[in-house]
């Protein structure tokens, strides 16, 4: 009987791995794909030059002082320089390039904006932007144009109110000199901004950077989404699991089999990811963080375990839904929901306490944890999902069996 | 009038099929149910980074500083601790990104930085590692010193041109005297409609729908794969039979879009009746057609199947569902999520989604027939 178990095993394997050719070119062509633009990414950002992310036009009046405070303070931003960049343009110029798709979104300087301050008007610039998704990257811009909103307000008012008191009590002062003079203070001041902080470095010991924590982010999203395409897989009924349990073949031996088999074939999908990331640190000797240590034996096995897990809860899912469009359907809700809420598109701090925590404790959320830092807790909640996914997975299968042999 | 009946029979048939299955009905309640609790979260207290905020003296600057922060709306999140090791600790424990301690004489330090002398900084910056969002949040630490630093040039440089020592409370009045704004900046749409401020957790969700949809279409297309291989259509006439598969992804995305624009409804990112259904209408019918095209080139659902990850992965990455990327232009102007999520939010690209729809529908009907004439 245990032969035959194997056979079931073997069989599956070789069913499956007739999918196999497609999906692994895919997946190679995929992160071939993504490693290019990653690697592009990264030197462009080692060797500091202007490949940003986003483009921002600053539009209005050409010899507008205001302008240039903005589009120096955007661009002086050294955080921002590999990802935001400022342009000076006209309005027709900023509406045109944000039609065609060149720039994020530009800032409008309104005509006498400086002399409408300067008189006290209720006066306010405008961001115009395209864009649909008021998502992150919307979030994100708003944040930065905010901060230099404020930087050029507190400006603003530190210029006008120095001009206003030069006029009242030093009538011989040109006024606009004051103005001018003190700018230049202010603006001396915002390239030696890092002297009112000190840094001080603890080292990330004991927990993953932020890239090494995205990255393990990205790769079990890889895996939730792998699961989606194994969907040709598993078909609708119950016929061949009632006809192998008469033969002897147990709930637990099928799936036993299944999952078997269903390891080792994302085993050969994730195998060239390690392959690919490991030549690629290698030959491009990219050194981000603590990235090579993603790639030592540790964390493989770590990687591998959840990898189980994950795979375990996906069986679990097409057993619960087998038809065609329900389980991909299911498979991406899952994959997408407990990628976001546990972390995998984000990083740790966006959600409140209490989501993250009650995240951390869920497939995903486990997974990334075992994946970042491989605590005992982690790896024992890893096994219990796995044997809770598997035992779940055996009851399904059980039912489908029992209700089949009841109809016949 | 007997064309519209048959349409409307078909169209109801193949709907019963789809909706026989227990699963996808209770996947379809589950959409709505998913975003309502997202929205149930507690709102503003998270972040894209933590940092925790500690002060070892009780001067003007740092007492302000650290109120000013905790009490705006930010994308960083900013938790106050009693103790500088407690702050540490937090960072040490990876609960904080970053902790900035406000020295004892921070204030003044901040005086002598302002007046141009060298300083040994206000703050300490304690991070565990270096990297672009951390960088991001250093900006922002000074950005909120600013006030401070603006203000105290302005009464330097006027006390400099005085030469003796002016009244806090004039300088004060002159320096309020001009702007008074919390902001200056206001945001719009190019259509000039005003950008309304988003909650953060919310902000991927059309997106992640505008995705469902799409992978109900993709199912929609490996099912119609199998049900060919199982012959299922064989007695239907020829022309009927080419463009059967398009009314069937067509009635596994309806409900699918029905299901997501309960969802919006409930997100909170609903833009009005008219223009949600005008795009998701839209959406639906790109989406059919797309589809229908990928179904047609990959012949297979083992092929369909495997360019799922790929397509759902290039997707979430080109169409603004985190992050509008101004790159890869002919990819994006190709993804029907791409048009969705900026006519939701912008009329003016509602044109261009219809002509897209034109253009995509037009292609799949050629590819279709293509198609059948190569099979005879």
């Amino acid at each position: 009987m245990k032969n035959k178990g194997f056979l079931y095993f073997v069989l599956q394997v070789k069913r499956k791995a007739k999918m196999l050719p497609r999906v692994l070119a895919l997946t190679l062509a995929l992160l071939l794909t993504l490693g290019a633009a990653g690697y592009v990414i990264y030197k462009n950002s080692v060797n500091d030059t202007m490949a940003n992310v986003i483009t921002m036009g600053i539009a209005g009046e050409k010899d507008d002082r205001l302008i240039d405070v903005c589009v120096g303070a955007i661009n002086s931003f050294d955080s921002l320089r590999f990802a935001v960049r400022a342009v000076k343009l006209t309005e027709e110029e900023a509406r045109e390039n944000l039609i065609a798709g060149m720039i994020s979104g530009y800032i409008v300087v309104p005509e006498n904006y400086a002399r409408d301050l300067y008189y006290g008007k209720d006066t306010s610039l405008k961001y115009v932007s395209i864009s649909g998704a008021s998502g992150l990257g919307m979030t994100l811009i708003t944040e930065i144009i905010d901060n230099t909103a404020k930087a050029g307000l507190e400006t603003t008012n530190a210029i006008y109110g120095a001009q206003y008191y030069v006029r009242d009590h030093f009538p011989g002062k040109n006024v606009s000199d004051a103005g001018d003079r003190l700018f230049e203070r202010i603006a001396a001041l915002m390239l030696t901004r890092q002297d009112t902080y000190r840094t001080k470095t603890l080292g990330v010991s004991g927990h993953s950077s932020l890239i090494t924590y995205m990255i393990c982010g990205l790769m079990i999203v890889y895996l939730l989404f792998w699961g989606v395409s194994c969907s040709p897989l598993f078909r609708a009924g119950g016929e061949l699991s009632c006809m192998l349990s008469a033969r002897g073949f147990g709930a637990t031996r099928q799936i036993a089999g299944e999952a078997g088999s269903y390891i080792v074939l994302m085993a050969l999908c994730t195998l060239p990811v390690f392959l690919i990331a490991k030549a690629a640190v290698f030959f491009a000797h990219i050194d981000i963080g603590d990235f090579a240590a993603l790639l030592s034996g540790k964390a493989i096995a770590l990687y591998f375990l959840c990898a189980v897990m994950l795979c375990l809860m996906q069986l679990f899912l097409y057993e619960l839904a087998r038809d065609a469009i329900s389980a991909p359907l299911l498979q991406f809700l899952n994959a997408v929901v407990q990628g976001y809420i546990c972390g995998c598109f984000y990083p740790q701090a966006f959600f409140p306490e209490s989501v993250s925590a009650f995240a951390s404790h869920l497939p995903v959320g486990v997974a990334v944890r075992l994946s970042g830092d491989a605590s005992t807790g982690a790896v024992v909640e890893t096994v219990l999902y796995g044997a809770l996914f598997f035992t779940a997975t055996v009851i399904l299968r059980l039912r489908v069996i029992r209700r089949r042999e009841a109809q016949s | 009038m007997k064309a519209i009946r048959r349409l409307c029979l078909w169209y109801g048939i193949l709907t019963k099929r789809v909706l026989k299955q227990k699963v996808y009905l209770a996947i379809l309640l589950l959409i709505p149910l998913t975003v309502f609790a997202i929205r149930l979260m507690p709102d503003g207290s998270g972040g894209l980074l933590s940092v925790a905020l500690a002060r070892l003296g009780d001067d003007a600057f740092s007492v302000e500083t650290i109120d000013r922060l905790t009490s705006g709306k930010s994308v960083i999140k900013y938790t106050a601790y009693e103790t500088e090791d407690a702050a540490i600790d937090a960072v040490r424990s990876g609960k904080c990104d970053v902790a900035w301690i406000f020295r004892k004489d921070a204030g003044a330090q901040m005086d002598r930085f302002a007046a141009g002398r060298s300083t040994d900084g206000a703050v300490t910056v304690v991070e565990r590692e270096q990297n672009a969002i951390l960088n991001l949040s250093s900006e922002c630490l000074y950005v909120a010193m600013i006030p401070y630093v603006a203000y105290g040039t302005y009464s330097d440089y006027l006390e400099d041109m005085a030469g003796e020592t002016l009244p806090e409370d004039e300088l004060r009045e002159y320096f309020n005297a001009v702007v008074r704004r919390s902001s200056l900046i206001d945001y719009y749409y190019l259509d000039g409609t005003r950008v309304e401020s988003g909650d953060l957790l919310t902000a991927p969700v059309r997106g992640l729908l505008a995705m469902i949809i799409l992978l109900a279409a993709l199912a929609s297309c490996i099912n119609v794969c199998r049900e060919e291989q199982m012959g299922i259509f064989e007695r239907l006439s020829g022309r009927r039979r080419a463009f059967l598969p398009l009314f069937c992804h067509v009635t596994a995305i309806v409900p699918t879009a029905i299901a997501c624009l309960a969802a919006l409804y409930f997100s909170g990112l609903w833009v009005g009746w008219q223009r949600e259904l005008l795009t998701m209408l839209l959406y639906v019918i790109g989406v059919a057609a797309f589809c229908e095209i990928l179904r047609v080139l990959c012949r297979s659902e083992v092929t369909l199947g495997a360019i799922i990850p790929v397509l759902m992965t290039l997707m979430m990455v080109l169409c603004p569902v985190f992050v509008a990327l101004d790159r890869a232009h002919i990819l994006q102007y190709c993804m029907p999520p791409f048009f969705y999520l900026n006519a939701a939010l912008n009329t003016g690209f509602l044109a261009r989604f219809a002509l897209y729809d034109c253009a995509v529908f037009g292609a799949a009907a050629a590819a279709v027939l293509i198609r059948r004439r190569i099979n005879g």
